[in-house]
């Protein structure tokens, strides 16, 4: 589904990702851990391209990217994202939010895009608050939205950049309640968060890092029971 | 006769002057701010224009050039003063043979001015915003310009609804200038009445305060329109670049 091949990014003062080869299969739940600074969401990034990698492929869904427009919004509007901060568009309405890609992307008629919109908000639990704007949202309602966002698209994987990072503590279990919902109906997703327990529920495989490289990439189960490495162990030690 | 009566006596005889002269001020600037808006929206567009390596070199060379000049025009005309502007362009069409009227000259010129200072504006307004705004839209498959268009703009222009309003007031004042190329505003009609009745200090003090008034019906006005967005709206004191 996306294969990543000598991928390297350095901003010109050190790699942050050194020379890392992937491949991330469909129905899979992949989560991605390692210290702040190892370079996961840089990863994440360059998977849609937000992030350009300095050397390397990246091929999604059986195209290859490259910084071309027309590529790249053919592949994005199949790949979802889910950012830390949200960043639901702060003009408009939450089903506002969900439904302007499927209109102008996808080109559906205002009522099927709302209809779009209208399932996706009420995956997330959201129903209710479709009138509001972001800023009459607390935060984990925010992310539900731009998970609905996410859904909307109906995408064939979606990335999760510590979604729950930013969240007040008492706002975290909701939004991971969404994902775990979606996990069970066999979505594809590729997350970097920090939540231990929650991986270790939802996750099929886990990808280490450290220092811009991948230090294990294992299933889940064989990852949290005995880790390979003595980084991921002292990780899971300091975590738990 | 004091002071005050003569004031008044000015005010009396000279009032259908006065108000004709304001009348063109208010026309002036409010229509000026209003084509300079979409002037100002044209020119920040193509300022906008996102280049990729990946695009053919035309498109890219278009976008280049047409950025660049651009952002000639916007240092053109914040860089001279408007009185001048109004004079080149009044004498240079003149020259040229081409006939337009005081009224229309003026227009022009405060509309050619204010775009370059509300290009300035809405380019702060663009700055100002997440760029999380941005990654989020083309992360949906949104082009670039989709997102400058559906994303950045409605919120860079609701941002900036205030500093629209002031150079609205600015304009009010500024257009003073244009008596120069006899543009029949205010401060012309005022000048009028002073060289007709040699009343030089009352005239002008009481064009002075024709425009003060003015100005704060116009401040309390925007403060509403402001309100009514969310905005807070633009103030008499303390401002940075207003002039207010």
């Amino acid at each position: 589904m996306i294969t990543v091949e000598n991928l390297v990014k350095d901003y010109g003062d050190g790699a942050v990702l050194k020379t890392i080869n992937l491949t991330f299969n469909p129905q899979e739940i992949t989560v991605i851990m390692g210290p702040s600074g190892s370079g996961k969401s840089t990863l994440l990034r360059c998977l849609n391209f937000l992030e350009v990698p300095t050397a390397g492929t990246v091929d999604v869904l059986g195209t290859r990217l490259k910084e071309d427009p027309k590529v790249l919004e053919s592949i994005r509007e199949r790949i979802a994202m889910v950012f830390q901060s949200f960043y639901l568009f702060d003009h408009l309405n939450a089903l506002d939010n969900c439904a302007l890609a499927p209109r102008h992307v996808l080109n559906l008629s205002k009522e099927e895009s709302h209809a779009r919109a209208n399932a996706a908000l009420q995956e997330v639990g959201m129903s209710e608050f479709i009138t509001r704007k972001p800023s009459q949202l607390s935060g984990g309602q925010k992310q539900r939205v731009a998970i609905a966002r996410a859904l909307a698209m109906n995408p064939e994987v979606i990335l999760f950049d510590e979604p729950t990072s930013a969240l007040d503590p008492e706002n975290v279990g909701e939004v991971l309640a969404t994902m775990s919902a979606l996990a069970k109906k066999h979505m594809s997703m590729i997350l970097v968060t920090h939540e231990m327990q929650f991986a270790k529920r939802i996750a099929d495989r886990i990808i280490f890092m450290d220092q811009g490289e991948v230090i294990e990439d294992r299933p889940a189960a064989a990852f949290f029971q005995s880790p390979n490495s003595d980084k991921a162990k002292r990780f899971l030690a300091h975590l738990a | 006769m004091s002071f005050l009566s003569r004031l008044w006596t000015l005010f009396v005889n000279g009032y259908p002057l006065l108000l004709e002269g304001l009348q063109s001020t208010l026309l002036l600037a409010f229509l000026g701010t209003i084509f300079g808006l979409f002037i100002a929206l044209i020119l920040i567009t193509v300022q906008s224009f996102h280049v990729m390596p990946g695009e053919p070199f035309i498109t890219r060379a278009i976008k280049h050039t047409s950025a660049r000049l651009s952002k000639m025009y916007v240092a053109f005309f914040r860089g001279t003063p408007m009185l001048v502007q109004a004079m080149v362009f009044y004498y240079g069409l003149n020259q040229m043979g081409v006939r337009i009227g005081f009224f229309a000259a003026g227009l022009i010129v405060v509309s050619l001015n204010t775009a370059a200072y509300l290009t300035e504006v809405l380019k702060a307004g663009l700055n100002s915003l997440d760029v999380g705004q941005t990654e989020a839209s083309l992360s949906l498959g949104m082009s670039h310009f989709q997102t400058y268009v559906r994303i950045l703009l409605p919120q860079a222009l609701k941002n900036m609804v205030p500093a629209i309003g002031n150079e609205l007031i600015v304009n009010i004042k500024d257009t003073a200038v244009l008596s120069v190329i006899g543009v029949g505003e205010l401060f012309y009609m005022g000048r009028a009445i002073a060289s007709t009745t040699y009343r030089y200090t009352e005239a002008f003090i009481l064009v002075s305060i024709i425009y003060l008034v003015t100005v704060l019906i116009a401040v309390e006005l925007l403060k509403r329109v402001a309100a009514a967005l969310g905005k807070e709206g633009p103030r008499l004191s303390s401002q940075s670049e207003g002039l207010v």
